[in-house]
């Protein structure tokens, strides 16, 4: 037996897909109630909402809830009386990280795309029976659905590692340290900028008038597909790190 | 089978070391017994021979891994049945499918067949069984799995009189030597006629390691008005004073596991000596 096998990857993956079905199906169908109430009472006829209102949604569905959802990834890990049959469960740690990386990360959102799309149509359909008022059909293209999808990937990773440090209360404590994280980098280049580009500084721009600095910045911050890629290759190798380490000192400390 | 060597383990958060120097060697087809106090680190040691602690120095094998390491063909050679743990909402057979697949030699009829032996009610939610119950599904699932090394921690808590009966009964019909049983728990009486070596852990290592064959041929024990001054150990009971000797005669007497712990822990110099590999010989 290897680190990876297909196979026992397969039963990983389903085992852990039946693990979190009911949870994700009940949030599902509380979405769906959610979305043809606000359908039927924000929709009027000869009226499109800006934003349109399956853009938020869809926001709601694919964040707001794909976080929970990554956020309790690891929490029969952490559960005292659960966490031997996960962990004596005879699969590798490549292929248990995998596992749930891949289903909250990127076969939630094809999941989210689909479901989001059936209650849109659903929606609409009712809001059209009963009021005579429908907008256009939510796309998973469109721009503000894609730079979503994005976000989405950025932001699960650093939720999943959170998810697997913190035994309770991943989302928050993920949240809080994160905020802290960008406000201490954020500290310290501007401290960094202040003591480097003194001379260029002004307080009419946040960092220094430097159009060389700017443009070799700049394409960092670029939301592009390679460097969601080289961001999430990184992140996925921190986590399986923190995932090694974490594992061994949790069990060791807390079993 | 199992090859521990100058293993140190302490627990971060708490202070001293728990064990400092522990060593044992347990051969394949064995069925022993773990005896230690409160405290003693039964637990720790089979968490870390399941690969669930680490140690801090020192070696440790087990079936030729080191459990640390955790890896996949490791995990399908070895089961743990904890004392405590929580199985999911689904009926016996989901529950088979879902995991059992995931162990390569993995019985499918025998769990049924052990599950009907231990008569655990089917189909019922896991979840919904008494802990009991919920230990034999745990238990029968583990001889189906067909590990070779199958770990133990207080299997016989929870469970009724006529359970504990059947559990003796099923480990020694799926023992062979191929695999090792080795069971961890204060209810020595459970042991009683069902093991064949007795482990002793206090004070951070293995005070006594010897088959019960060995044990038996060694000591005499005895039941006495009087303690007597010659005695290794004794202790009062209703009859009078049950009394470990050396067994000088060659006189077989039936081993009483919970005499033979008292004496390991409150004279382990006395049995050192008695055990020690010349003294064997």
């Amino acid at each position: 037996m290897s680190q990876f096998s297909l196979s026992r990857f397969t039963r990983v993956i389903q085992n852990d897909a039946l693990r979190i079905a009911k949870p994700v199906v009940f949030g599902t169908l509380a979405l769906l109630g959610l979305t043809v109430l606000i359908y039927l009472t924000n929709f009027t006829a000869g009226h499109v909402t800006d934003p349109p209102v399956h853009e938020v949604l869809f926001g709601i569905f694919l964040v707001g809830a794909g976080l929970i959802v990554t956020s309790m990834a690891f929490q029969d890990m952490h559960h005292p009386l659960e966490r031997y049959q996960y962990l004596m469960l005879p699969c590798s740690n490549v292929e248990r990280i995998l596992s749930r990386y891949l289903l909250t990360g990127p076969l939630f959102i094809l999941y989210a795309v689909v479901a989001f799309s059936g209650m849109d149509w659903l929606g609409n359909l009712l809001t059209d029976a009963w009021k005579g008022a429908r907008e256009p059909l939510f796309s998973p293209f469109s721009v503000s659905a894609v730079v979503l999808l994005r976000v989405y990937l950025g932001v699960h990773i650093v939720m999943l590692t959170g998810a697997i440090c913190f035994r309770s209360y991943a989302l928050i404590k993920t949240a809080l340290s994160v905020i802290l994280l960008l406000v201490g980098l954020a500290a310290t280049s501007y401290v960094a900028t202040r003591i480097f580009y003194w001379d260029a500084f002004t307080w009419n721009r946040f960092g220094p008038d430097d159009d060389s600095l700017n443009m070799l910045v700049a394409p960092i911050f670029t939301a592009t597909w390679a460097n969601v890629a080289v961001v999430t290759g990184f992140a996925l190798w921190i986590l399986y790190v923190a995932y090694r380490c974490l594992s061994t000192h949790e069990v060791q400390d807390e079993l | 089978m199992i090859h521990v060597e100058n293993l140190g383990f302490r627990y971060k958060r708490r202070g001293n070391a728990l064990f400092s120097n522990l060593s044992l060697h347990l051969p394949a087809g064995t069925l022993c017994g773990l005896l230690g106090a409160n405290g003693a680190g039964k637990s720790s040691l089979l968490k870390i021979l399941s690969g669930l602690s680490f140690t801090q120095h020192g070696q440790c094998r087990v079936l030729g891994h080191e459990p640390a390491r955790r890896t996949p063909e490791f995990l399908a050679d070895v089961f743990l049945l904890p004392e405590e743990f929580q199985l999911p909402a689904i009926e016996a057979a989901a529950y088979a499918e879902r995991f059992g697949t995931l162990y390569p030699r993995f019985n499918r009829d025998q769990f049924d067949h052990l599950l009907d032996e231990l008569q655990v009610p089917r189909p019922q939610k896991l979840n919904t069984l008494s802990q009991g119950q919920k230990k034999k599904v745990l238990l029968a699932f583990g001889l189906a799995t067909n590990a070779r090394l199958l770990i133990m921690d207080e299997p016989t808590n929870g469970l009724d009189i006529p359970s504990k009966s059947q559990f003796r009964g099923l480990l020694i019909d799926h023992f062979d030597t191929e695999r090792s049983f080795l069971i961890s728990t204060h209810q020595v009486h459970d042991l009683q006629g069902l093991i064949d070596s007795v482990m002793v852990l206090a004070q951070g290592e293995i005070l006594l390691h010897a088959t019960v064959e060995a044990l038996e041929s060694r000591l005499q024990i005895t039941v006495e008005p009087a303690a007597p001054a010659d005695a290794l150990y004794a202790e009062k009971s209703l009859e009078g004073f049950k009394v470990i000797r050396e067994n000088e005669g060659g006189q077989e007497s039936r081993l009483d596991l919970e005499l033979m712990f008292g004496l390991v822990t409150k004279g382990p110099l006395k049995v050192r000596e008695l055990f020690r590999p010349e003294a064997r010989a």
